[in-house]
């Protein structure tokens, strides 16, 4: 195992050098601390558009990391003969996707972590700076008189330490009422990414980086929208099953539901029960099926790379 | 060579355990699915709206359906990126949306994609029920909205029905509905206790004055017990309300009875009860009600004991009888039938409380009086009319100017500056 954390920290040392990914991350970024100006921009339920938006942000970036650097692994060092180093080593191809696999992950979770902490520092800035909190600090004065600047620079000083405290005793798994049941969906964030990393690993370890795009993004949309493919089976078996074209659109709707990862239940329902209807129950289910799932994938893409001709 | 034969059978027998676990959890969770969500021909394409049909109901079209497949699991994301842009379009269109039925049924539009992607979304349903409703007119839409809201979140929260309670009493006018939306909001566990005095007022304004009274009563003594004074103030003005409401329709209808009888309206009402034009009808005693109730009050009664002795039983009467007579207000006193010389013969005479518009009148003058010396002191002359008078003080009725208490012109004379009251001319 050692070597397999071996390849994983050099591909996450290669993976922080890539540009894409502090892009994506600056944009992410940008974008999680502009959500609190959308407070700004609604009439009501303040938290909740906050909270939809950032924990959205931090599921699309995730993603798009998942994918954009994903994709080149196994290809770029096919790509650049770099492979041929690795495996005139004792190191075996599981050892090598899995090190991949692992290094690509802890990219993304490290991704992960700096952007919650800044949707998390957001939300609490926005506790201590909003006009809830802020009516309490002028009440303190009496009608017509302002604090001074020195108070205003010292509020706001003291905003920022405590939101940041708040954010890292948060992050260390202690959440408070802001942020509860958030974390369980950043958590099911994590899993669900891991599925769509093991897809790319194996899109990557046998075809070119647009076609592993396009499968991996093209997984993603199925993996979301497998249950309205059964539900559209359900359309199908209503309006009856009687031509041949609709017991193949059937038949072929059921097997891809069958086979497509289930990814509603990370994100998704976990999202939906946190914004709606709190608070969310751990689903050890998905945890589950995110493990075997991955391993699954994990298993075929060492399958397809022990196969593979490197000439 | 034996090494390579045994990683290929694990590999082998690892997929096909691995690919037997994952199909199974799949499965299951595709049975959960069944049955937790309802079945909707998503995927169908949609009939957009047909902008030929601007009447037609959006939310049987499948375009908010549609929406929910598009997101992609990105429900609550999409929904407020949606919302914001739905609050920004409403302050742009405001102008339009009551002359132009397109654009209502637009914004309708954006409220249902909206609520299909989040139902749980309160706060969306509550705004769209005032852009539909209040500001574009259309209170059926307004209802609808808030009804799929209700369906979606049954028992969570007392706020839709509150809302749709109100779209009924108001522009609706109906009250079974609305008591019907009053008791679903009734079963939220987050009502508050305002809502259920809402079924009281539904009662009385379906004329079921003796369950509106029951009602009141009960919830003043609930007042009492709990030492809300403001509520039992309400409580005792929502009784003396009732009480005139019930005996106005008494007398109402016996009005009806006698110009139907001589073709013009009594001038007395007296004239009523002598020529038995009240029939025999359950009213109030008003009297003894407020003796009872307060009784009661002090005596610290259990509230259900307490209603039974107010309202009387089979046994035990209480302060509801049947009677022929004319009825009366809760003080004893008899009801005012306006003067009809004072009202064109055509009009229907209105049921006062004798009491409470004398003492209104009464201050009327008095301030009017102090006025009109103003004036002459000043002009050295008494006002033309009544509007030559200067501003009244701040609080005072500026209406006052024009009318009585009871909506008649006052009695004024410009050469001696004396003003009276048509309907109590004692004053």
């Amino acid at each position: 195992m050692a070597k397999v954390w071996a390849i994983a920290f050099n591909t996450f040392k290669e993976a922080v050098r890539n540009r894409i990914l502090y892009i994506l991350l600056i944009f992410a970024i940008v974008l999680l601390l502009f959500s609190g100006l959308a407070r700004e921009l609604t009439i009501s339920a303040h938290e909740k558009i906050i909270r939809s938006l950032g924990l959205g942000c931090i599921n699309i970036f995730g993603l798009l990391i998942a994918v954009f650097v994903g994709i080149g692994l196994v290809y770029n060092e096919l790509d650049k003969k770099t492979i041929y180093t690795i495996i005139s080593k004792p190191i075996d191809r599981w050892q090598f996707i899995l090190g991949k696999y692992f290094g690509l992950l802890l990219t993304i979770y490290v991704n992960i972590l700096i952007m919650t902490l800044f949707f998390y520092f957001s939300l609490y800035w926005q506790t201590f700076m909003g006009s809830d909190a802020l009516a309490k600090v002028y009440a303190a004065y009496p009608p017509g008189q302002a604090p001074g600047a020195l108070h205003q620079m010292g509020y706001c000083g003291w905003s920022v330490l405590r939101s940041l405290g708040l954010t890292l005793k948060t992050l260390c798994f202690f959440p408070d009422q802001v942020t509860a049941d958030l974390q369980i969906v950043v958590v099911m964030t994590c899993l669900e990414l891991a599925i769509i990393t093991a897809f790319a690993v194996l899109y990557s370890s046998f075809s070119t980086p647009t076609l592993s795009a396009i499968l991996t993004v093209f997984t993603f949309v199925v993996g979301r929208g497998n249950e309205d493919i059964i539900r559209y089976t359900w359309y199908l078996e209503r309006k009856g099953l009687t031509s041949t074209a609709a017991i193949v659109k059937y038949h072929g709707a059921q097997f891809v539901a069958h086979l497509a990862p289930n990814l509603k239940i990370f994100y998704s329902d976990t999202c939906n029960a946190a914004l709606s209807n709190p608070p969310v129950i751990v689903d050890y289910y998905a945890i589950a099926y995110a493990a075997i799932y991955s391993a699954l994938i994990l298993s075929l893409a060492v399958l397809i790379f022990r196969r593979r001709n490197f000439k | 060579m034996a090494r390579r034969v045994y990683l290929a059978v694990f590999v082998l027998v690892w997929l096909a355990v691995a690919g037997y676990v994952v199909y199974r959890l799949q499965d299951k969770q595709i049975s959960k699915l069944e049955y937790a969500r309802p079945f909707r021909a998503t995927l169908a394409l949609p009939q957009i709206v047909d902008r030929d049909r601007p009447d037609s109901d959006p939310a049987e079209e499948e375009l908010p359906q549609l929406a929910k497949v598009m997101a992609l699991g990105y429900d609550e994301m999409v929904a407020s990126l949606l919302w914001l842009r739905v609050i920004q379009v409403f302050g742009a269109k405001l102008q339009h949306i009551r002359e132009n039925p397109l654009e209502l049924r637009a914004i309708e539009n954006y409220f249902l994609v909206i609520t299909e992607l989040d139902p749980r979304f309160v706060e969306a349903y509550k705004f769209g029920n005032f852009v539909l409703g209040d500001e574009g007119g259309d209170q059926k839409a307004a209802l609808r909205l808030l009804d799929r809201g209700i369906v979606r979140n049954y028992n969570r929260t007392f706020v839709l029905p509150y809302e749709a309670v109100f779209i009924c009493l108001g522009s609706l006018q109906d009250y079974n509905l609305a008591r019907y939306y009053v008791r679903l909001a009734l079963r939220a566990p987050d009502c508050r206790d305002y809502v259920k005095r809402i079924e009281n007022y539904i009662a009385l304004k379906k004329g079921n004055y003796e369950i509106a009274l029951e009602r009141w009563v009960r919830d003043d003594l609930e007042a009492f017990r709990n030492r809300q004074d403001h509520l039992v103030e309400m409580g005792h003005l929502q009784i003396n309300n009732i009480a005139n409401q019930w005996h106005g329709s008494i007398i109402e209808a016996a009005m009806e009875r006698y110009l139907e009888r001589h073709g013009d309206y009594p001038a007395r009402i007296e004239q009523l009860e002598e020529e038995n034009l009240i029939g025999t009808v359950r009213q109030v005693d008003g009297p003894r009600l407020m003796r009872l109730l307060e009784g009661a009050e002090r005596a610290g009664m259990a509230t259900n004991d307490a209603v039974d002795m107010i309202m009387g039983t089979k046994d035990r009467p209480g302060c509801v009888f049947e009677s022929n007579r004319l009825p009366r207000d809760l003080r004893g006193e008899a009801y005012l039938l306006i003067d009809e010389a004072v009202i064109p013969i055509q009009q229907r005479p209105t049921v006062g409380e004798r009491l409470a518009l004398r003492r209104y009148t009464q201050g009327d003058l008095l301030a009017i009086r102090r006025r009109i010396e103003g004036y002459y002191k000043a002009n050295g002359r008494y006002p033309a009319t009544l509007m030559d008078l200067p501003e009244m003080q701040p609080g005072l009725r500026e209406e006052l100017k024009h009318e009585d208490p009871v909506g008649l012109p006052w009695n004024y004379d410009a050469k001696t500056g004396k003003i009276g009251s048509h309907v109590f001319p004692e004053l």
